[in-house]
Parts: structure tokens; C-alpha cells; sequence
């Protein structure tokens, strides 16, 4: 047998996309039906129920705009990032993806103060829900409860799992290579960003129809 | 996405033409390895495992069926020596809940999808591996957390789910409903979920593999049915997987987080209230069929693959209608998602859905019927070889005629209303599931062997598995139709209660004992498989003369790279057999140059 080294010859066929770059895009296509099934299933859920809370009650959508500009901003920074690193500038990449984190923590800060407050009207589900101004248990509230913390808790965990992969490429040292990576973990980073701006109206702005 | 590199830079910078440069170890070279075809071999093996799992449940069931509250054999006195050795009739429902479990998510789709998909597609299709071989090691060990839940959830309090395969809501989400929604449904989710990831990371890299490693010249009008079919397979996978996911997370916070998307309005149970409630059970059921039914298309399309490859070989004739097929394949899949209300009929719904149900589900007989005439076009006027794969794949053409042909009775509202929850599905299930996929899966493992292991299985045992399979295998499944027609329900454990169904104990009974021979039949595939390991037959290379790309790698069985120095190079398609310039059989392998000047050009 020789021992010739061999060329690496396995050729990349198909559409001109990069293979990595094709797997994260079927990847996050997989993702738009999970989503896509959880908020199918919260307008199932909302639409047939015979009551839900009034969003501008149990939610303050003052505090949901800031942090839809927050998540928008830490988009900004991931495309700065990616426009750093493609000029081979790693170190401006760091920068920005160091604010990304920044930005992406304070979000989640914003949602934990949200839930802590939820928390301290018991409101989670089966919880007793004892809003100020009601003396009894809120109908609805339940599968509100229900429908809100799984869908805003699973973007979250998203967001976890992007914070994670940029500490990994904030402390490990950046090359231009890396270029790629850090374009395909902003795509992942855009998407979460994106099912926000659908949970945002869909929990937040949304009224209910007048009785 | 890092720890996924594809595999031009997966860490072997220079791959030599021998099996140098990748894990020498045991455990890395047949454990943890990313080479995919030993994780096809992997998965294979592990499939004889789960699959006498899953019959030993079935022969539970059939036990039940045949001999009501007589003691179970041999087994009966170890598990239950209190009422000295019959089964409770609370376990019944979880031999039926497991049986389904493990037959569709621990043996066909692992068989069809992991074995074959990962040890085939890249042979099929010219490439040195999967793109991303650690995605592929980390899809196969996902099964295995799935078979530990699976099987712990016998041992929990109150047993494994029972609550069917599909496990409907609020059955199986409130804890205090039955035994087996206790501890064992949680298990079944967790369960599930694993399989889930292990499917959606294979389903993600064949796709990629397949559109982005072919290599020169195999067009996507080149490529073999097989991998044609687990292509399409993968597509209707990865997009309708993730709403079961949702589902089944939906289904673990209603029971362990006190959530209430399944959980009906003040809903009672035992006296009880089962919580506030506010959620829809119907919920369940749609995001349940939306992915269960695309799900019976995975378990039966990439047979219809491996058939048509087989077919193909052995009547050594071009596949007919090859476009057509693939268009069939890519018709049953389209039209696979829009199907899934004919699962629930019974369950409530407006009648002008229910017609638009039925509607669609009536289209999917046009393709299955293409892909039907196709595979008789393909057979006629040929000199038919009569060897083990053909053999199975023509069990497999005729048994999803009959398994296709039931189904029509019930995508009738009308007529679906009288045979749900019948042992008429019972029937049709199992023809396209037993008779469909796992006869492919036999002829695909007759098949393929030689290029895994380099021996061939004893045909002379091979015909004989198949010919005791195919008869016990009707002998148990065509009475169902019977039994169906009149009424005999599903998931009972003692119908015979009942006196309308008294006088089909007779039938159970013979239909027990055919079962039990299937069961035992089976040890000769067994025995054929390990004893071929060591003392088949060798052959060479290609000992079906086949066209189609897998067959041509430069060893008997491929090493690391599957290719030698060069990837091929591939001039047509998979099954131009008897085309001008072939051999007497009628061989012209892919890879052979051109012959003509306007093959050149093709």
C-alpha cells in the first residue's frame, strides 16, 4: 500500500453555500417549526379559551419595548462583529462580541426581574394569581401563565446557549479563520433575536377582542 | 454550531489511501467511532437487540389475546409469582404502549434511517464520509439514553406508559389517571425527546451530506433510489420532528411543572379535581399527527428505496419511471403533511375538515401507485434472479399493495368511523410496517452484508427465513382484517368479555401460535447474520453485479475514506442496466467511462 499523503479531494458539489453554513440554515430551519409549533399552539390556545388575562395588565409593555431594543442592539454589535472579523480586525471582533454578551445578559436580567415579579403575584401556572385590584383567581390565568413562561423561557434558554458559544469565542484565541464561526453563531444569534419579535406583540401588544 | 466541523477539515489533514490516520483503539475505532459505516453497523446491531425487545412485548400481547389470565410461559412466573404468573390487566396497556414505542422509534427507524441511511448514502453518493462525522457518532449515541428510558420505565412506580403509542392527553398527562401515567409516561418522554435529537442531528447532516459531498459528475438525477429516498425521509424529519419536540415538552411541564396546555377545564378524576385546567387535549393529538403521520412515511419510504435499488439489480433492468419515482417519493412526502387529521376522525372535528382530510389523503394513493406500476414496469419481461434481497423486496411490493390498499377503507371518514381503534388498523399498520419496512429492511440487509463484512449471508437460510416469515406473517396479520371488520377493538386486554367476540377466540388463538413461530423464525436470520460474519461465503467487491456507486469502492469492504486515493467519477445513472456498451448481464457499472459520444455529453 503507499503511503502517499493523498490530496484532500472530497469535493463540495451543490449550491455554492458553504457545507457548515448549509447545516446551520437547515438547522435554524428545524427551529422556525419548533417555534413555529409553540406559537401555533399559543394562538390555538389563546383563541380558544373563553378567557385570558389582559395583556397590558399582567405585562408591562414599557419594559417589553426596552427589551426588544436591547436584543435589536445586541444584533447590531453581532454584525459589526462578523464585519470585524471579515476585515481580519479580531480584536475589534472581541469588542463587539463582548458587547453581544453584555447586551444578551441584560436581557435576560430584564426577564428575570419580569418573572420575579409574575413570581410575586403568583402568577406561574396552577399558581394562585392574586393581581392587586382582583380579589379572586384571575380565569385564564392559568394557561396564560402556561403559554408565557414555556415560550419566553425556551427563547430564553436559547439566549443561554448563544451567550455560551460567544464566551467560548471571546476566551479562546480568535484567528481570521474564525470568520466563519463567528458569522454562523451571529445567524443563530439573528434567529433568536427574531422569535423575540414575534413573542413580543404576540404576549405584549396584542389586546384582547372587546367582549 | 462548533462542534460540528464538516468533514474537510475534521481533523485529518492528510487521509491515506490505506486505514491510517484514525483511531486504532477498539473503543475508538467500534465504539465512539465517526466513521459511518460502523455507525451504520452500529445501529444495525443494535437493532436485533431492540427488535427481540420488541417482538417479546408483541408475544406478550398475542399471549394475552390467545390465552386470557392463564399464566404467561416461562416469563410469567418471574414477574408477577404473586397471582402466579398472569399478567395484570393493567400491564396489558403497556405491552401495547411499549411494543409500538419500540418497534417504531427503537427498530424501524433506526433500522431504515440509521443503519442503512449512514452506512449507504456516502458509498451512494461518492463521498469520504458523513459531513459531519461527530454529529453522526453523537445521533447513534442518543439511542442509547432512549433504550435505557424505554427500558427503566418498566421497573418505576406504576409501571411503563400505557397510554398508547400515541399517547393522548389528558390520559396520559394527569399522574393520577392510570398506573402507567405515573413515573413510566415521563420516562416515555424523555425517552422520545432523545430519540428525537438523535434523529434531527442525522436528518440535518444527510441532508447536507447529500447536497453538498457528491462527488464529480453524480447529479441529483444520478443518485440511487436509496439514497433518493432517505434524502426526502431526512427534509420530512427534520421539519416535522421539532413540533413533536414542542409537543412533547408541551407534555413534561404539563406533568411535572403544573402547566395545563393539554389539561381540559376543570377536568376530574377519581373524584378529584386534576387542576385548573384552561388547555386543549385536542392540542396533543394535532401536534402528535403532524409529526406521527409524516412519521409513517419515514418509516416506509426509505424501504421503498431500498427496494427499488434491489428490484432493479436483480431484474437487471433500468429502473421504469425513475424521475416519476423520485417525484412520487417527494408527492407522498409533500402530501404526508397535510394528512394528519385522518388520525382523528373519531376524535372530533369540523365535518368539512374532516372531508379536506380525507380528500388529501386519498391523493397519496395516486403516488404510492406510480411507485407501485413503476416497480411491476421494472419487473416485467425481466429474467428475474431469484435471490434473498429479491425475494423480500417482492414480499415488500406485494405486502404494501395490500397495507396501501387497506388504508384507502380508512381515510374514508365514513368507513373510518366504524373500523377506528379496530384491529382493521391493527392490520394495516403491521402490512406496511411489518410487511413494508421490515421485509425492505431484511432484503436491504441481505443485500448490503457483503459490502459491510465482505462475506455474503447463506442464501440457502436466507429463503428459508423468508419463506416462513412471509407465511406467519400473513398467517398472523390477514385475520386482523377479519377480526377488524367485526368490531374487535384494540387495546383490550379481555375483549371476551364482551359475547360478540367470544367466538373469535378460535382465530386469536391461531394467530397466537403463528406469531410465536414468527418470533422463533427470526433465530435463523440471527444465526445466518452472525455465523455469515465468520464463515459466509467471501466475495469480491460486487457480488450482485451492480450498477449503483456503492459497490465500486477499491476494497471489499471500504476502509477509512471509503475511496482509496481519488474520489470517482460518475458518467451515469444508477441503473442503466443493459444500456448500450454493457456487459452480457447487462452490468455498466456508474463509473465505467463513457461509451458513446452522447453519453459524453449526457
Amino acid at each position: 500500500m503507499t503511503t502517499v499523503p493523498l490530496p484532500l479531494d472530497q469535493v463540495e458539489t451543490g449550491p455554492p453555500i458553504p457545507t457548515s453554513k448549509f447545516a446551520v440554515w437547515l438547522f435554524l430551519a428545524t427551529e422556525v417549526m419548533f417555534f413555529g409549533a409553540f406559537i401555533g399552539a399559543y394562538i390555538v390556545l389563546r383563541a380558544g379559551s373563553p378567557a385570558w388575562p389582559d395583556p397590558a395588565e399582567v405585562l408591562s409593555p414599557l419594559i417589553g419595548t426596552i427589551n426588544t431594543v436591547v436584543l435589536l442592539g445586541s444584533s447590531v454589535t453581532v454584525v459589526l462583529a462578523h464585519a470585524a472579523a471579515s476585515r481580519k480586525d479580531m480584536a475589534k471582533a472581541k469588542t463587539y462580541i463582548l458587547f453581544t454578551i453584555i447586551l444578551g445578559l441584560a436581557f435576560l436580567a430584564v426577564k428575570a426581574f419580569e418573572y420575579n415579579g409574575k413570581f410575586s403575584h403568583g402568577i406561574w401556572p396552577s399558581g394562585p394569581a392574586t393581581l392587586p385590584g382582583h380579589e379572586h383567581y384571575l380565569p385564564g390565568m392559568n394557561i396564560f401563565a402556561s403559554c408565557y413562561f414555556t415560550l419566553t423561557g425556551f427563547h430564553a434558554l436559547h439566549m443561554v446557549g448563544g451567550i455560551i458559544v460567544w464566551f467560548y469565542l471571546l476566551f479562546r484565541p480568535l484567528r481570521p479563520e474564525h470568520e466563519r464561526t463567528v458569522e454562523l453563531t451571529g445567524l443563530y444569534w439573528h434567529f433568536v433575536d427574531l422569535v423575540w419579535i414575534f413573542l413580543f406583540p404576540l404576549f405584549y401588544l396584542l389586546p384582547n377582542p372587546p367582549a | 454550531m462548533t462542534t460540528a466541523s464538516p468533514a474537510l477539515d475534521h481533523g485529518h489533514a492528510s487521509p491515506h489511501a490505506d486505514d491510517h490516520g484514525h483511531p486504532r483503539t477498539f473503543i475508538g475505532k467500534y465504539i465512539f467511532s465517526r466513521d459511518h459505516k460502523v455507525i451504520g453497523i452500529q445501529f444495525l446491531i443494535t437493532v436485533f437487540f431492540t427488535l427481540a425487545l420488541g417482538g417479546l412485548l408483541a408475544l406478550g400481547v398475542r399471549w394475552q389475546l390467545a390465552y386470557p389470565w392463564k399464566p404467561f410461559p416461562i416469563l410469567g412466573e418471574l414477574l408477577w409469582p404473586e397471582s402466579g404468573g398472569v399478567m395484570p390487566a393493567e400491564f396489558y396497556p403497556m405491552l401495547t404502549t411499549m411494543h409500538a414505542s419500540v418497534m417504531i422509534f427503537l427498530v424501524v427507524i433506526p433500522a431504515l434511517t440509521g443503519a442503512f441511511g449512514n452506512f449507504v448514502i456516502p458509498l451512494q453518493i461518492g463521498a469520504r464520509d458523513m459531513a459531519f462525522p461527530t454529529m453522526n457518532m453523537l445521533s447513534y449515541w442518543f439511542m442509547w439514553p432512549a433504550l435505557a428510558f424505554f427500558g427503566m420505565s418498566f421497573f418505576v412506580e406504576g409501571g411503563a406508559a400505557a397510554s398508547g403509542w400515541t399517547s393522548y392527553a389528558p390520559l396520559s398527562t394527569v399522574s393520577q389517571a392510570a398506573p402507567g401515567s405515573m413515573a413510566g409516561q415521563t420516562y416515555w418522554l424523555y425517552g422520545l425527546l432523545c430519540v428525537g435529537i438523535s434523529s434531527l442531528l442525522g436528518s440535518i447532516n444527510y441532508i447536507t451530506t447529500i447536497v453538498k459531498l457528491r462527488t464529480k459528475g453524480m447529479k441529483f438525477f444520478r443518485m440511487p433510489m436509496t439514497t433518493w429516498s432517505l434524502f426526502i425521509t431526512a427534509i420530512l424529519q427534520a421539519f416535522a420532528l421539532p413540533v413533536l419536540t414542542a409537543a412533547l415538552i408541551f407534555q413534561v411541564l404539563d406533568r411535572e411543572m403544573g402547566t395545563a396546555f393539554f389539561l381540559p377545564t376543570d377536568l376530574s378524576i377519581n373524584n378529584e379535581s386534576a387542576g385548573i385546567g384552561g388547555g386543549h387535549p385536542l392540542l396533543w393529538q394535532h401536534m402528535f399527527w403532524f409529526y406521527s403521520h409524516p412519521a409513517v412515511y419515514i418509516m416506509i419510504l426509505p424501504a421503498m428505496g431500498v427496494v427499488s435499488d434491489i428490484l432493479c439489480t436483480f431484474a437487471r433492468k433500468p429502473l421504469f419511471g425513475y424521475k416519476p419515482m423520485v417525484l412520487a417519493i417527494c408527492g407522498i412526502a409533500g402530501l404526508g403533511f397535510i394528512v394528519w387529521g385522518h388520525h382523528m376522525f373519531q376524535s372530533g372535528m369540523n365535518p368539512a375538515l374532516g372531508m379536506t382530510f380525507m380528500t388529501s389523503t386519498m391523493l397519496i394513493a395516486l403516488p404510492s401507485a406510480v411507485k407501485t406500476f413503476n416497480w411491476l414496469g421494472t419487473l416485467w419481461g425481466s429474467k428475474i434472479q431469484w435471490t434473498t434481497p429479491m425475494l423480500n423486496a417482492l414480499s415488500f411490493v406485494s405486502m404494501f399493495v395490500i397495507g396501501g390498499l387497506s388504508g384507502l377503507f380508512m381515510a374514508a371518514t365514513t368507513v373510518d368511523i366504524f373500523i377506528h381503534d379496530t384491529y382493521f388498523i391493527v392490520a394495516h399498520i403491521h402490512y406496511v410496517l411489518f410487511g413494508g419496512s421490515l421485509f425492505g429492511f431484511f432484503g436491504g440487509l441481505y443485500y448490503w452484508f457483503p459490502k459491510m463484512f465482505g462475506r455474503q449471508m447463506s442464501e440457502f437460510w436466507g429463503k428459508v427465513h423468508f419463506l416462513g416469515s412471509f407465511i406467519f406473517f400473513n398467517l398472523v396479520f390477514f385475520p386482523m382484517h377479519i377480526l377488524g371488520m367485526g368490531g374487535f377493538p384494540r387495546r383490550y386486554a379481555d375483549p371476551y368479555w364482551f359475547d360478540t367476540w367470544k367466538e373469535t377466540l378460535g382465530m386469536n388463538r391461531m394467530m397466537t401460535v403463528c406469531a410465536i413461530f414468527l418470533g422463533l423464525w427470526q433465530i435463523i436470520l440471527v444465526l445466518n447474520f452472525v455465523l455469515s460474519l465468520f464463515m459466509g461465503r467471501k466475495t469480491d467487491g460486487n457480488p450482485w453485479r451492480s450498477n449503483s456507486l456503492e459497490w465500486m469502492t477499491p476494497k471489499v469492504t471500504p476502509g477509512h475514506g471509503n475511496w482509496g486515493e481519488k474520489t470517482p467519477e460518475v458518467f451515469r445513472g444508477p441503473f442503466e442496466y443493459g444500456a448500450p456498451g454493457c456487459e452480457d448481464d447487462g452490468y455498466l457499472p456508474q463509473t465505467a467511462p463513457p461509451v458513446s459520444a452522447s453519453e459524453s455529453h449526457g
